[in-house]
């Protein structure tokens, strides 16, 4: 052997040394003991950047735990390869360390109860998803049909209005990232019904990106839109949504948005944005964990009626960017969604 | 028998000299994830015992290893057929996505066929690989175009048109996935160590080994690939079909990657989700480079890989690192594997077919 390959060899042979000591110490490591009452994971399904009502989630939980000092949370992000979900919340399951499961995605339940077959013990709480009748998980839906509704009734009286960008055509678009039963039965339908509230004659422009973060293609389907005739916009679109608000500014449309505040994101073109009180949410059930009151095997539904859902009235981007009496409209629409005055069915999912 | 016994010890030798330079790699990128854990996590004792004991610590982190394993096995000996004849697949990452979307859709459709539709779903499946890949050979037979350059795009655009497909006409329309419906329970590999998700595959992964092992070694075809991958005009001038070692063994490399995105689908996941298997192709590439495109040892570098991303998920569900700490360390076997200087350490300087 030449004696480069010894000297090869020997450094190898040095290095895994000290790493294998390095690891044994490890092992002695010593947890500080803790009295814990309460141990919670947040699942996170993809990452927290760039997504508010994970961020949300996560916050709400976190701040659940500063407050109080029984209560520790670990926040994990399993990332966009929907094929590992099941194996990483498994893997942490198995280690028993978590007394609940808090997470936030309509695909959630059907991975939960899998893994929750594997560990009958484990407790599972998940929010913007439904599933009744399995013991071990509770479900919160929130009302997306009824923000669709509202944001709908808006975009509809944008589009038959006289502003600016608004034209003749009669014709409103959704852009989605990917199909789902919940934007498929819920928000799309949802949308379209509030804007034909305004005027049963209105259409809507449906496209699909086909994935999270393609904001050339998101812009490519706009302009298109755009060009179609549309002049109001909504997205479900995650990360690919700038390239609607890029297209918005560049070839003037208004945009809508659901969940979270992005005035900012295009200003003078966003007209409007709905609010999705996630960080509420996990606290008050975190307080049913805590206080052991959470009834798993059931499942609600929550909306602008029960404060669940709202809308950014106090952005001084929402009273700049709308005329005075399309506020005055909206306004007393969105009283009578919020009183429960508003009749809709929502559709089962 | 002294001249025997003497061959098999100078064979055994030159082995292990020639597997010195895949140790040193090894080597090395643990090394970097020693130094990578101590800079980057506040906890670096916890996160290496979680990295290196991890995966053995009990029977789901041990089966999920081997698990993971059985498609960079089967990719494995995909790279290493093509590279034995000289030729260059980068298009993996496609031909293993599609074989195992087209081994879903034929399981849906052939749902009664019970175990024959199972064979028949995986054979669609790795010919999808296979024509993918052979369509790069046929391009390098007729016009010389570098099969290393049209696999790779070839690949790209396969990728696309899968998700499209997945997420568009084939999507299941009762789940929140972007997945296509579950193959029917028939078609799914038995579980072989439970809770884990290993099954049977690892049996099927085993068998290719070997049979991949025994066509290069103990068949003229695979005889005439080795020969044309030394040396092609000596191929030629030996009456070998040239033509047909620009195609064939492609084709075989896009089959293997093909069936291995098949197996993912029968033993672990039972439905196609939206790129479910992205960097699969990627690593697959790595084990026949860490193997030096020799069958048998693709089992052991495939067990490396794995164990480097299952030691890598157990210290990020237990410590404070992220999972992009295996990135690097995956990253760090890519650019070492490719060292002409590191994988020539200790080898002996004889070529043999």
């Amino acid at each position: 052997m030449r004696k480069g390959s010894v000297l090869a060899l020997v450094l190898v042979a040095m290095l895994l040394a000290s790493s294998v000591s390095i690891f044994a110490a490890g092992s002695t490591e010593q947890v500080p003991a803790q009295q814990k009452s309460l141990s919670v994971l947040v699942y996170i399904t993809g990452v927290m950047a760039g997504s508010p009502p994970y961020t949300a989630l996560a916050e709400g939980a976190q701040e659940f735990a500063a407050a109080n000092e029984n209560v520790t949370v670990k926040i994990y992000e399993a990332g966009f390869n929907q094929a590992q979900w099941e194996e990483q919340l498994t893997s942490l399951v198995a280690t028993g360390e978590y007394d609940v499961v808090l997470g936030s995605n309509p695909s959630l339940p059907e991975i939960c109860e899998r893994v929750g077959a594997k560990f009958p013990k484990q407790k599972f709480i998940i929010t913007d998803a439904q599933k009744a009748g399995n013991s071990q998980l509770r479900t919160y839906l929130y009302n997306q049909y009824e923000q669709s509704l509202y944001l709908g009734y808006l975009a509809g009286l944008v589009t038959t209005s006289s502003m600016k960008h608004a034209n003749s055509a009669l014709k409103i678009g959704f852009i989605a990232a990917q199909e789902y039963p919940l934007l498929n039965k819920h928000m799309v339908p949802g949308f379209l019904a509030g804007a034909r509230m305004v005027n049963p004659a209105i259409e809507l422009d449906f496209r699909i990106v086909g994935n999270w973060f393609d904001a050339n293609k998101a812009a490519d389907l706009a302009s298109s839109m755009k060009t179609a005739g549309v002049d109001v916009f909504a997205a479900i679109a995650g990360g690919a949504a700038q390239g609607l608000f890029k297209v918005a500014q560049e070839q003037g449309a208004y945009i809508v948005y659901h969940n979270t505040n992005e005035y900012k994101a295009a200003p003078g073109y966003v007209v409007g944005c709905g609010s999705m009180e996630q960080k509420k949410l996990v606290k008050e059930i975190l307080v049913e964990v805590l206080a052991g009151t959470v009834q798993y095997g059931t499942a609600s539904v929550v909306g602008a009626k029960e404060g669940y859902l709202g809308f950014f009235f106090d952005d001084p981007a929402y009273a700049a960017n709308l005329p005075a009496d399309i506020r005055t409209k909206f306004e007393a629409f969105m009283a009578d969604v919020q009183a429960g005055k508003i009749a809709y069915t929502l559709p089962p999912l | 028998m002294v001249d025997r016994m003497e061959k098999r010890r100078v064979t055994i030798v030159a082995t292990l000299r020639n597997s010195i330079g895949a140790v040193v790699i090894v080597g090395i990128a643990l090394a970097a994830l020693v130094v990578l854990s101590l800079l980057l996590s506040a906890t670096p004792l916890k996160t290496l015992r979680y990295f290196f004991l991890g995966p053995l610590q009990n029977t789901y982190y041990f089966g999920n290893m081997l698990n993971m394993a059985i498609p960079l096995i089967f990719g494995g000996l995909g790279v290493s057929l093509a590279m034995r004849s000289g030729s260059f697949n980068l298009g993996g990452e496609g031909q293993l996505y599609s074989g195992a979307f087209v081994a879903t859709i034929s399981a849906l459709a052939l749902a009664r066929w019970g175990s024959a539709g199972v064979v028949v779903a995986l054979f669609l499946g790795a010919c999808t690989g296979g024509l993918l890949a052979g369509l790069s050979g046929v391009l390098r037979m007729k016009w010389n175009t570098s099969e290393l350059i049209t696999s790779f795009l070839v690949s790209n655009a396969v990728v696309l048109v899968v998700s499209y497909l997945i997420a568009g006409p084939f999507m299941d329309p009762a789940t929140n996935l972007i997945a296509t419906r579950m193959i029917p329970e028939s078609f799914r590999f038995t579980r072989i160590l439970e809770p884990s998700n290993l099954s049977s595959a690892l049996f099927a992964a085993v068998i290719a080994v070997l049979v991949v092992h025994l066509y290069l070694y103990k068949t003229k075809s695979g005889y005439e690939l080795r020969l044309f991958g030394l040396n092609p005009r000596f191929a030629a001038y030996g009456g070998i079909r040239t033509k047909w070692y620009q195609v064939w063994p492609m084709f075989l490399s896009g089959a293997f990657y093909g069936l291995a995105g098949g197996m993912a689908i029968f033993g672990t996941y039972y439905a196609c989700m939206k790129e479910f298997s992205t960097g699969m192709g990627w690593n697959g590439l790595a084990v026949a480079l860490i193997a030096r495109h020799r069958p048998a040892a693709v089992i052991p570098a495939a067990l490396f890989f794995a164990y480097i991303e299952s030691g890598a998920r157990n210290a990020m569900l237990h410590s404070d690192v992220t999972f992009e700490i295996a990135s690097i360390v995956q990253s760090v076997v890519f650019f070492l594997v490719t060292s002409a200087v590191l994988q020539k350490i200790g080898s002996v300087q004889r070529r043999s077919i």
